[in-house]
């Protein structure tokens, strides 16, 4: 590696860790708990239960469907399969045009 | 009866409750039965909904029946539910912003559930001699992932949970860091994916080839202060 | 995994505990009024760090804990699953709890985890699966677990025993403890129309180590008759507080827990729960 190569990298090491500071998030108590909504916890994924669930669901569980027998109707199936509709209420296409993956 | 048919008539919502089991007037299980139906894919798209959140409100109303569908198909293999979901990619193959959207919420639930590890201190860098810091081999944290996608899965994901502005027309890096006990997804500029992918195998300075080589203006400063920030590095072994 | 928890609670206290959630962690470290240990889903604290252990670690250190399994399917017609006997064995080494407990259910079928504690009929070839299964968790733990009656929405014409005799034969062959559930026994009772006074009288109270009381919903059946689901989604109702007294005035004070595992609500309202359990307590 020649010596410009080398100068641009401690440049560049030293300009980043005098960015960066003292890493400053030694965990501690404080950033142990949530909060009440739980947003800032939104990675956290699903927990277990032992309980039941009195929440019926059409498709879940299909007590409408048994109990009126139009089990005939089957399994659900995705509305605009192979499209989305995107925030800003345009569609996406299915087939990425140029679209590269990003380095 | 056996645990099998019991089994299949819960996911199956068309079969009939199994033979054998009554209500306590004697009548047919009927409704009872159900709950236990209920209670095991409502259970399961509760938990879909809890670990896929910002594919949930980009699908709006349409998440309900896909996740009940995938349910079906691919009950938890395994007892751990925060594990559970991990062929949603799969399943949402076909909607490819989806898919993605989807990788990025595993992953940031993956480094959620990592190893927690104390970041590297920046001191460390500066003060090794030249030619040492060249060959310094850079260790990132369990909890860090790198994803890349062809959509603007980060910005996606940010709007669906935060809101602001509208996602940007193209692909996005992602690095996944988790500073503390919350991760949180960081679009990275150009090279940075391949220069951080790099570590794994490379040190600093041939990181630093590799990523130029896929993009000639790779910010290293940049993205090492953003890792340095965000506690993405943990450890630095000196080569010979 | 973290260094292990810095504490020596070798049992749960005579108090009211709550099943924890991570919400709660402020309110139930700076204002936790009567509660005086938690129980954790062991499934839930079984990654590798970050937010669960390490809060995990903390209320430790402050509070008694029991490790409540919800996934190892003792009722089961298969083997146990060795894997999640293992990593039951890490967490419990890891934690050291007061207290294990597991549910006389079943919730895996071949490969598929079904996310419920599902029935089983009460034979003897039930039961002779279950103590065996039993018996393999214990040895596996190296410690004495408390096995707990289900919630149930259905018989089975094959149950030639009844559940309490069933629980009982259980604990002869293994040695194990109890958790009686009461809100499991006035939702089954209900929904089977028996009479939870009979089960709790032919219950053997000497051998629990722990209760449950929690919330549960009203529906009806396909037919009028009342269906009572499990659902923990809500305050105790009052019929199962009443039974709560009669079991802890028969019984003597016990480690009681109160389980709100959906709709959970804030602090001071699950407090206030674990505060009527005190009162309950106080004149056992």
């Amino acid at each position: 590696m020649n010596s410009t190569k080398t100068l641009a990298i401690l440049g560049a090491v030293a300009a980043a860790a005098a960015t960066a500071g003292t890493p400053a998030f030694a965990a501690n108590v404080k950033c142990y708990g949530v909060s009440l909504a739980g947003e800032n916890d939104c990675a956290a994924g699903p927990g277990t239960t032992c309980a039941g669930t009195s929440t019926v669901d059409y498709q879940g569980n299909a007590w409408t469907l048994a109990e009126k027998g139009t089990c005939e109707s089957g399994m659900p199936t995705l509305a605009n399969k192979g499209s989305v509709d995107l925030p800003s209420g345009r569609r996406g296409s299915l087939e990425p045009l140029n679209r590269d993956l990003p380095s | 009866m056996t645990q099998a048919e019991f089994t299949a008539a819960l996911l199956d919502p068309a079969r009939p409750a199994p033979e054998g089991l009554s209500s306590p007037g004697g009548g047919a299980p009927g409704k009872r039965f159900d709950v236990y139906r209920n209670n095991v894919v409502v259970s399961l798209m509760e938990a879909l909904a809890a670990g896929f959140p910002a594919v949930a409100a980009l699908m709006g109303g349409r998440f309900k029946p896909m996740s009940a569908a995938y349910a079906r198909a691919h009950p938890p293999d395994s007892p751990l539910m925060t594990r559970y979901g991990r062929r949603m990619p799969e399943f949402l193959a076909d909607e490819p912003e989806l898919s993605d959207l989807a990788r990025l919420e595993l992953a940031l639930r993956d480094s959620y559930h990592a190893p927690d590890a104390p970041a590297l201190d920046p001191a460390g860098l500066t003060e090794l001699p030249p030619d040492e810091l060249m060959k310094v081999r850079l260790a990132t944290a369990p909890a860090t992932r790198v994803l890349r996608s062809r959509w603007p899965v980060a910005s996606l994901w940010t709007r669906a949970l935060r809101g602001g502005s509208e996602a940007p027309d193209r692909g996005e890096a992602v690095l996944v860091t988790r500073p503390g006990f919350d991760p949180e997804p960081h679009v990275l500029p150009p090279g940075a994916a391949t220069f951080i992918l790099a570590l794994e195998d490379a040190t600093l300075s041939d990181a630093v080839v590799r990523a130029e080589g896929t993009a000639p203006d790779f910010d290293l400063t940049a993205t090492l202060a953003l890792m340095l920030r965000t506690g993405a590095l943990t450890d630095m072994t000196e080569t010979t | 995994m973290l260094d292990a928890a810095p504490h020596s609670f070798d049992r749960l206290p005579d108090a009211p505990g709550v099943g924890y959630k991570a919400r709660h962690f402020t309110g139930l470290t700076e204002d936790p009024g009567p509660v005086a240990w938690l129980e954790v889903h062991a499934e839930n604290y079984m990654g590798e760090g970050g937010r669960p252990l390490a809060q995990l670690r903390h209320l430790a250190a402050l509070f008694p804990v029991s490790a409540h399994g919800v996934g190892l399917s003792i009722g089961g017609e298969t083997p146990l699953d060795r894997e999640h006997l293992a990593r039951l064995r890490r967490l419990c080494d890891w934690l050291k709890p007061a207290s294990f407990s597991e549910h006389l259910a079943w919730s895996t079928h071949g490969s598929a985890f079904l996310n419920d504690l599902l029935p089983l009929p009460y034979t003897p070839d039930t039961l002779s699966r279950v103590a065996d299964h039993v018996s393999e968790l214990q040895d596996a733990l190296g410690r004495r677990m408390l096995l707990e009656n289900p919630s149930t929405y259905l018989a089975f014409d094959e149950s030639t025993m009844s559940e309490t005799d069933f629980l009982f034969q259980v604990t002869r062959r293994t040695g194990c403890g109890l958790l009686l559930d009461v809100n499991n026994v006035f939702v089954s009772a209900t929904n089977l129309g028996t009479d939870p006074r009979g089960y709790l009288k032919d219950f053997p109270l000497e051998l629990v180590g722990e209760l449950h009381l929690g919330g549960h919903d009203e529906d009806e059946d396909g037919h009028g008759a009342p269906l009572l689901i499990d659902s923990h989604g809500r305050e105790v109702a009052d019929p199962v507080w009443a039974l709560y007294s009669e079991v802890i005035a028969e019984a003597g004070p016990l480690p009681t827990l109160i389980e709100w595992d959906n709709q959970v609500p804030d602090w001071p309202t699950l407090r206030s729960e674990a505060e009527r359990a005190a009162a309950a307590l106080a004149f056992a």
